[in-house]
């Protein structure tokens, strides 16, 4: 009773609870928030106490004192911590609401990848009820994110979305609301900062950060051999002298640095495409495939793709929220016109 | 790939300087300056031939949604080293800025964020309502403890009471107002507060009856009766409660109270004359009848 009587204060929230980045769309206003997913957790006299959530915590991340733990509660698109990602949800949740005097009770619509568990599901679920929801719902994350990147997902014509996130790799081939075909890798943008941190501790003798790692892919990174080489300049501990060192990296290496995550998305993308009915492959042949998420902002990454497979691929406009947005919209389309488009 | 290296702030130079043509015509004039042909271009993109005439064409109807056709130009623009952005601009500027969102809400676009202002809105007004009704039902109990006289009348009193107003005689109108605006108020008050009449039936039951009486007794009509010889008599009210019923002696006047129009039975009817309210009444009987029943102050 008392959480409906909240509720009508709070307005009904799209989050796209992912590995690396959490994005809550509020109807009607958009996007209102788009923090990394870290909490940063002092110990003390034996008790958890939250002490920074989002940007200030992602900050924090490796460079915490021995009291302090950094640490993104999601591994691989699931709950890998249960109680601290409720901790943040809770935390974002409030600060969607701040204007409100009431503890807010949204209605809250999640995206969860496609291949998880019953039990993954329901830790989202819970974790989000925890967090002060009054009704939690479930999408699959790449119908969200066609839905977000623009595609005619009730058509009677096949679309086929590439969701590249922090943790998980989401194809699905979407046809009249629902998905016809669906996989799910656990190759991300965080693979991808470890084989770099990896690349340069075997090639360089360096250790450098996740944070750094970050960094060089955003700024360099890129897939496909061919276009511009660029140059960045790093510092990491080199491992035999024991002492920072600074030296520079190109794109190239980069580019052969991130070989391995990349065949392996290449590779399910391939599989994507044998395994989905001929008539929708056709669709999907005629007018491409649209990448969505972090990942999709690595440079070049559309045309390795295209050149493995031969098809067109597309970036989404502002890749990095569709998912979020495509919530949102979601949430409208059930409303108004009573589509079931959430996960069972 | 060497062909657009060689001139790549060309290309830029062209696209922002051409702002006002089309799209088509500004990707058509950039791959020429870059030296490639349609053909290429599919195939570096990986795009059927026919969706590179139909972007160069501005056929965009022949394409599917928006979406693609701004990923497309994206990288066409990229293949040919132009800035995307300026290219994307000339394309929202040819198609009308109409939201992509409303093509994929098709036809069920309006008041998606009206709900949330409402809600709250409705929740507060409730909340108020509900503490009103509260609070005067708190004080209206309490005011009719204090004074039970002035507080509550059922409704079918005044009614019944403002409908005889008409009938009244003159001499009775200043006391009438005076009960009228009791009542009045009394109404007013039940209205306010339909608890109070449950939590108090005794103050109410006994407020009822005095106000009753104060206000019945000018209202009813007067039946004055006079007789000449012996006669039985039953008079009956428009309610039906028998007024009156025995056997007169000549020479005796009866005054009766009740509400018009009477049944008047008479063993003797042309010994009896009638009045009401203090005017005479006709009652028209033959010379050779006495038995007769006569309804008198018929309207």
């Amino acid at each position: 009773m008392l959480k409906h009587l909240r509720g009508a204060f709070s307005n009904d929230l799209s989050i796209d609870l992912g590995t690396a980045n959490t994005l809550i769309y509020v109807r009607g206003k958009g996007i209102v928030l788009n923090e990394p997913s870290v909490v940063a957790i002092r110990h003390h006299k034996g008790q958890k106490v939250v002490e920074a959530v989002g940007k200030e915590a992602k900050r924090m991340l490796g460079r915490t004192p021995g009291n302090i733990t950094a640490i993104r509660p999601l591994k691989d698109g699931v709950i890998a911590d249960f109680q601290v990602t409720e901790k943040m949800l809770q935390h974002f949740i409030r600060k969607v609401h701040e204007a409100n005097w009431f503890q807010p009770s949204p209605r809250v619509l999640v995206s969860v990848p496609c291949l998880s568990t019953e039990v993954e599901k329901r830790a989202i679920r819970e974790s989000a009820m925890g967090a002060g929801a009054r009704e939690v719902r479930l999408i699959e994350e790449p119908m969200a994110a066609a839905i977000g990147a623009g595609l005619k997902v009730d058509e009677a014509n096949g679309s086929m979305v590439v969701d590249i996130g922090g943790g998980t790799t989401e194809i699905a081939v979407i046809s009249l609301n629902g998905v016809v075909y669906s996989d799910s890798v656990r190759i991300g943008g965080d693979r991808f900062d470890e084989a770099i941190v990896n690349y340069v501790r075997r090639n360089y003798g360096s250790v450098i950060g996740d944070a750094t790692a970050e960094r060089i892919k955003q700024e360099i990174g890129c897939a496909f051999a061919g276009s511009e080489v660029r140059e960045i300049d790093v510092r990491g501990r080199n491992l035999a002298e024991g002492v920072p060192r600074s030296f520079t990296l190109n794109s190239d290496e980069i580019l052969e640095a991130l070989q391995e995550p990349l065949a392996g998305i290449v590779q399910s993308v391939k599989s994507a495409l044998e395994q989905s009915p001929p008539e929708l492959a056709s669709d999907i042949a005629e007018s491409g495939v649209v990448l969505t998420g972090g990942g999709a902002l690595l440079r070049d990454i559309d045309r390795l793709l295209s050149n493995e497979t031969g098809l067109p691929f597309i970036v989404a406009d502002d890749p990095l929220t569709c998912v979020a947005r495509g919530g949102g919209m979601a949430l409208e389309m059930m409303d108004k016109r009573n589509i079931d488009l959430l996960s069972s | 790939m060497t062909a657009e290296h060689s001139t790549p702030e060309n290309n830029d130079a062209v696209a922002i300087d051409e702002m006002p043509v089309s799209v088509g015509e500004t990707l058509r004039q950039s791959r020429e300056q870059a030296g490639l042909t349609q053909e290429a271009v599919a195939q570096q993109l990986c795009m059927p031939l026919g969706r590179i005439q139909a972007l160069e064409a501005d056929d965009f109807a022949r394409l599917s949604s928006r979406t693609f056709v701004r990923g497309y130009l994206r990288a066409y623009s990229k293949l040919l080293e132009a800035d995307p952005e300026t290219l994307l601009a000339i394309y929202q500027a040819q198609v009308g800025d109409q939201e992509e969102r409303a093509a994929v809400l098709s036809g069920a676009d309006n008041g998606a964020g009206n709900r949330p202002f409402w809600r709250p809105a409705a929740v507060v007004v409730a909340l108020i309502v509900a503490g009103w009704l509260v609070s005067s039902w708190f004080f209206g109990n309490r005011a009719s403890t204090d004074v039970p006289a002035s507080s509550v009348v059922p409704p079918s009193e005044s009614v019944a009471y403002s409908d005889s107003v008409a009938n009244a005689p003159l001499s009775t109108e200043p006391e009438i107002l005076e009960g009228d605006e009791r009542v009045g108020d009394a109404s007013r008050e039940d209205a306010e507060s339909e608890s109070a009449e449950v939590a108090t039936p005794s103050a109410e039951v006994l407020a009822a009856t005095r106000v009753v009486e104060q206000v019945e007794t000018p209202t009813l009509d007067q039946l004055g009766l006079r007789f000449s010889d012996e006669c039985w008599l039953e008079v009956t009210d428009a309610q039906g409660d028998v007024l009156f019923t025995d056997l007169v002696q000549p020479g005796r006047e009866l005054a009766l109270e009740g509400r018009a129009p009477f049944q008047v039975k008479m063993g003797n009817a042309q010994a009896v004359s009638v009045e009401l309210n203090g005017e005479p009444v006709e009652l028209n009987i033959p010379a050779n009848v006495r038995l007769r029943t006569v309804t008198v102050g018929e309207s």
